[in-house]
């Protein structure tokens, strides 16, 4: 009890100064510099009017979809070069050479090729998510410990039954490791994708509230966008560390 | 003799011209701010001893605003309606002291693919408009308003760019309408595109841009403010004197700043961006310069604004506009 409330000490500190700063010099920063009161006040506000919902629900879908389909894709792609070294051989300079390329990098070459829209946010989300899980994938198959895949082989598994009872389970920690770091980066590039004249989502809002001078509502914005990566991050990390506690 | 050295500088002094007051000063980039490129070329600001120290173009009245917010510009000609949001939202210490026009937004559409204002409801039409809060913005919403036609089905749709994205996007064929500001809404005329509707048609009267100064300005030097609104004032009626001169000056201003800023570049399959005065007078034509400010219009169009959502605050006209120095 007291850890916890040592730990929770330096939030409170900060949140603290941030509220008595702000008041101190409201005068002279106007509403460029809100208190966190104002802040929560607006978050509030804008949850029970509905906008904040109508953005969310929109910014969520995108980032389930995009990193679902960019997950399933990446532990696809990481299990053939991981299992198959023709596979490896094959397509590894290829996701080498991609890699490097930052996810919003893409987005020029996208607005051009699938246009403004849906997709484009999705997309961008989906390939943030796809070289990450696919390397630690990849990996984690490798090193799956080649007396297990002996043992399977002498009590006669078939390569498929080897593949998806000793080499996949086995690389699961891998895998959820890469997955847990996707899907707060998730978050994060969604925001800079749907900034770009996508009319509805928190990256939207973001925008809006920019043009509107609304500090208060890109912080709220901004609070939202942190809670949600973070969860995200969690829900990994806890099924990361059920899977490791199971017997 | 040192008396009637002392009697003659003392003479000079007191009737010597006023010292030049240095401003620096911002525009938006666009024939709303005609009346300041007018009085910068005429020298209508150095005859009321105003020193401009430098003028910065900005895109749109947002970017404008937010600069405003930080404090190192003494006047702009901007939108009323991102002066009104940085006021009202950002509490930035400003007032409009004066008109500038009214009007000034119009909607272009592809004739080939939209015809009347219901089309902007099919799914297949493609929308852009300047991000919330531009005053373009407002005359889309008040469009939609006045014309019925559901904002639900149009707002999800719409693509917020700035003018020389919407441009880009327009020659692209990646929108089919776009609301847009003058003088883009006249240039764009000609890329094929055809003018449906302008501001006048759904607003009587429409405040279009105003001058706005730092309230700390009006407060120690009201004197420089009078003189800054007085050499706008010169400026609006020389325009309206001489619109065809006015139009050749504000594309001469126009042109150096698209090509100060690269907009050439930034506009898809273009070389130059060379804003001839027939375009350029074509769009002032469509706005009409003047410098009143009624109390009850700007009531109206912060109400309209504070109704969609955009104000903070509900804002009292003569919180916001001066009318004393007007009056």
């Amino acid at each position: 009890m007291k850890r916890k409330v040592l730990a929770s000490l330096p939030v409170f500190a900060f949140f603290l100064c941030w509220e008595l700063s702000s008041r101190f010099f409201e005068k002279r920063t106007g509403g460029l510099f809100p208190p966190p009161s104002v802040v929560a006040y607006e978050t509030i506000r804008l949850s029970f009017e509905g906008i904040l919902a109508d953005h969310f629900w929109r910014t969520f879908l995108r980032v389930i979809i995009g990193f679902l389909s960019g997950a399933f894709l990446g532990v696809l792609l990481g299990i053939a070069m991981g299992w198959k070294g023709l596979a490896e051989r094959t397509l590894h300079p290829l996701i080498s050479l991609l890699y490097p390329i930052p996810a919003l990098g893409w987005i020029p070459l996208l607005m051009i090729w699938v246009g403004i829209g849906e997709l484009l946010p999705i997309l961008v989300i989906a390939i943030h998510s796809f070289f990450p899980v696919c390397y630690s994938t990849m990996t984690g198959i490798r090193n799956v410990d080649r007396r297990l895949i002996k043992v399977a082989r002498t009590l006669g598994y078939s390569s498929r039954r080897t593949l998806f009872s000793v080499a996949i389970p086995s690389s699961l920690p891998y895998i959820l490791s890469g997955l847990r770091l996707s899907s707060g980066g998730a978050w994060r590039v969604v925001i800079a994708a749907e900034m770009i004249a996508i009319p509805k989502g928190l990256g939207a809002l973001l925008m809006k509230a920019e043009s509107l001078i609304r500090v208060d509502i890109i912080l709220a914005c901004l609070f939202v966008l942190s809670l949600m990566s973070f969860l995200f991050e969690r829900v990994f990390l806890w099924i990361e560390r059920a899977f490791q506690n199971s017997p | 003799m040192w008396k009637l050295l002392l009697a003659i500088l003392f003479l000079l002094a007191a009737f010597s011209p006023v010292s030049a007051q240095e401003l620096k000063m911002a525009v938006e980039f666009n024939t709303h701010a005609a009346c300041a490129y007018v009085a910068l070329d005429k020298g209508f600001y150095e005859k009321e001893g105003l020193k401009i120290k430098g003028y910065e173009a900005y895109m749109t009245g947002v970017a404008l605003a937010a600069a405003l917010t930080k404090g190192d510009i003494d006047a702009a000609y901007m939108c009323f309606v991102p002066a009104l949001n940085a006021f009202a939202n950002a509490s930035c210490p400003i007032k409009a002291i004066l008109g500038t026009h009214f009007y000034g937004y119009g909607l272009v559409v592809d004739p080939k693919k939209v015809r009347e204002l219901r089309d902007l409801e099919r799914r297949d039409v493609k929308i852009a408009c300047l991000r919330e809060g531009t005053a373009a913005d407002a005359f889309m919403l008040r469009t939609l308003e006045k014309t019925k036609i559901d904002e639900r089905s149009i707002l999800p749709k719409v693509l917020r760019v700035n003018p020389v994205a919407a441009i880009g996007a327009i020659r692209t064929k990646r929108v089919d309408t776009a609301f847009l500001p003058e003088h883009w809404a006249s240039l764009v005329e000609d890329y094929g595109m055809k003018m449906l509707l302008e501001s006048k048609d759904v607003w009587d009267y429409r405040i279009g841009s105003v001058l706005v100064v730092k309230e700390e300005l009006l407060r120690k030097d009201p004197g420089v403010v009078r003189r800054l609104a007085l050499a706008t004032k010169k400026a609006t009626i020389w325009m309206n004197a001489h619109p065809s001169e006015a139009s050749r000056i504000v594309a001469k201003y126009l042109s150096i700043e698209a090509e100060r800023a690269s907009l050439a570049e930034r506009i898809d399959g273009t070389d130059s961006l060379d804003i001839p005065p027939e375009t350029v007078g074509r769009s002032m034509s469509r706005l009409e310069y003047r410098n009143d400010l009624e109390e009850r219009q700007v009531q109206d169009l912060i109400d309209f604004v504070y109704k969609k959502g955009y104000l903070k605050r509900p804002v009292r006209a003569s919180e916001f506009v001066d009318f004393g120095l007007l009056r």
